[in-house]
């Protein structure tokens, strides 16, 4: 404390300045104290910042390093087979490629093969008998030739950054790849392609659409073995707006096309006949920003409720975050918590570890949501949590929200002890500064 | 001139100041959770630009700099979003008179503090109650020394007036 501002070189000013009752009034003043589980939770975040921050500098260059190499060695080792077998090749990759560069990870979808469904070794050595190995001048006297190692590398990273646009933000689109046939038409798999979207359409009639669609992953099943090739030719019937089998053709291109499908599904919810099927498909793929999104951007009630109920039962720490963020707004407050009830497997854990975040705001839309669920277990851990005074006022909070008997209880018999009636009490103000008010919200 | 410290040492030292930099916040917000987000989102722009912390000034300088600036960053973004409920701006408008009746002086003088015009608050929390000396406080603050002195001059005839009832009686 200095009351005396600063003796060590402003004497001067403090000569003119100095006002003995002013200073032993003001330093009278107390604040809050600092709190242990505050300083705690600051240690525990700044240990987070500190894992995140050595990561970067040397596994994150090591990384790039050794990807940068391995491109390296592969290009050289591309440079060394020849133009136009290396054209051969990518040919055929290009003609096996429906757009499947990104990571497929989700259960029970076909993943596309790698092999052309028409391969034939045969074909591509008789190519290359075929092949003048001398390079020729083009119209312009220009000799052609292989690409350097830089180039192959520039055309490496403008492939893979091509490939990266489907991750972006929901306001950027690209259009799916069109992949033409290029071979004779197989009667046989179109006409497989045709049952199953029969069959689908038969389904639509009689299921509701959701998220998992469960008729639309086992016909993507039957037909995984060729998983490309539908995915091309579905891809092509989105385009016909006339086509009766349309919303199944959408349907199934959804599962054969997994997360890839994610622009194409934001396009197709923007028209009023094919809104439904895409909503469901994007609540199966589209991120949670994307879902964000996509509650801002409406005012259907129905679907908010939906992709509301979507954020939660994903359950992971930014998802439920978001959901967290719409409990705390006035105009989806009710439907969030309305929406707990379409989870069956709450995300527990992760709500508890919101009860340790920097922000009071999200502390207290994860204490009030745990006390909405109040399940008696869940009910014991907070009753625990206010014993072992572990964010006890928190703990407190979500008790007091909950209309669970057990809850009811605990809170009723804190009230009436002397070193928890304080507690309780604060934790009903902190609900109640909340920028929305919990309490009129139906229980 | 200074030189870069390793990653342990800094570590070191933001554990060593980190209840002496929550202790500060509450000083600046008035508000203990307020504070808590204050000093989290510091915590992380410090993370981001440790290595420009070379050693030239005291380490506590530097933290406090970075939560002031986020302070001052937090108090825009509310005043743009989210103005205080009326009730809320009265309530630290209250007369000191009525308001001793019902509070301790002691946080009755803090929370006079904590609702100074943020410039003032922000000079008398560090020469006052942090004890930095006024040059400290302007490498704080980004402003000159002479303006600290006539900042702090402000703020005490501020709070002097605020004050004035129990004044008198001392």
């Amino acid at each position: 404390m200095n009351t005396q501002n600063d003796s060590r070189d402003d004497s001067a000013y403090e000569r003119s300045d100095y006002d003995h009752a002013l200073d032993q009034l003001l330093e009278s003043a107390r604040w809050p104290e600092t709190k242990r589980e505050q300083l705690s939770r600051l240690a525990a975040r700044w240990r987070k910042l500190r894992q995140r921050r050595r990561f970067i500098p040397w596994q994150a260059a090591a990384a790039i390093l050794a990807a940068a190499g391995l491109v390296w060695w592969a290009v050289g080792r591309n440079a060394d087979v020849g133009p136009e077998e290396d054209r051969s090749q990518a040919t055929a990759e290009r003609d096996s490629q429906a757009p499947s560069e990104v990571e497929d990870n989700r259960p029970n979808v076909p993943k596309p093969t790698d092999a052309p469904d028409d391969y034939r070794p045969a074909d591509i050595e008789t190519a290359n008998a075929s092949v003048n190995t001398q390079p020729t001048r083009n119209a312009n006297g220009i000799v052609p030739r292989d690409p350097s190692p830089l180039e192959m590398l520039v055309y490496v990273s403008a492939r893979r950054g091509h490939v990266r646009d489907d991750r972006r933000g929901p306001t950027r689109s690209r259009k799916p790849l069109r992949v033409t046939p290029g071979r004779p038409a197989d009667v046989d798999r179109l006409e497989r392609l045709e049952k199953a979207l029969a069959a689908l359409d038969d389904d639509v009639e009689g299921a509701p659409l959701d998220a998992e669609d469960q008729r639309a992953v086992e016909l993507a099943e039957t037909l995984s073995p060729d998983a490309p090739w539908y995915e091309a030719r579905l891809n092509e019937r989105l385009e016909d707006r006339d086509d009766p089998l349309r919303a199944a053709a959408i349907r199934l291109w959804t599962q054969l096309a997994g997360p890839r499908a994610v622009p194409r599904l934001r396009e197709l919810y923007g028209e009023e006949a094919t809104r439904d099927v895409a909503l469901a498909g994007l609540l199966r793929w589209e991120g949670s920003r994307g879902l964000a999104w996509l509650i801002e951007s409406t005012d259907d009630e129905d679907v908010r409720y939906v992709v509301l109920a979507e954020l939660f039962r994903r359950g992971d720490e930014r998802s439920v975050g978001l959901f967290l963020k719409f409990v705390l707004r006035d105009e989806t407050a009710a439907l969030a918590c309305e929406s707990l009830d379409e989870v069956e497997v709450p995300p527990i854990e992760t709500l508890f570890a919101f009860l340790q975040a920097t922000r009071r705001p999200l502390r207290l839309a994860a204490a009030f949501v745990l006390g909405r669920i109040g399940d008696s277990i869940v009910v014991e851990r907070l009753t625990a949590m206010v014993h072992t005074n572990d964010s006890p006022q928190d703990a407190l909070a979500a008790l007091v929200s909950s209309s669970h008997p057990d809850a009811a209880e605990f809170v009723s018999r804190a009230s009436g002890e002397l070193y928890l009636a304080a507690t309780v009490r604060a934790a009903g103000y902190q609900l109640k500064s909340l920028p929305v008010d919990l309490w009129r919200l139906p229980r | 001139m200074g030189h870069a410290v390793d990653r342990t040492t800094f570590d070191r030292l933001v554990s060593e100041h980190l209840p002496a930099a929550l202790g500060f916040a509450i000083q600046l917000t008035g508000e203990p959770d307020l504070a808590e987000e204050v000093v989290g989102e510091a915590l992380y722009r410090a993370a981001r630009s440790w290595r420009t912390f070379r050693g030239e000034a005291s380490f506590r300088t530097w933290l406090f700099r970075i939560i002031v600036n986020t302070f001052r960053d937090q108090l825009s973004a509310r005043d743009d979003a989210d103005p205080l409920p009326a009730e809320l701006e009265d309530e630290r408008g209250t007369d000191p008179a009525s308001a001793a009746m019902t509070e301790e002086l002691g946080q009755l003088v803090a929370r006079l503090v904590s609702a100074l015009p943020s410039r003032e608050r922000e000079v008398i929390v560090l020469v006052t109650y942090q004890g930095l000396t006024a040059q400290e406080a302007a490498d704080v603050l980004g402003i000159k020394r002479s303006n600290v002195h006539a900042t702090l001059h402000n703020g005490r005839e501020r709070l002097k007036r605020q004050l004035q009832p129990y004044l008198a009686e001392k």
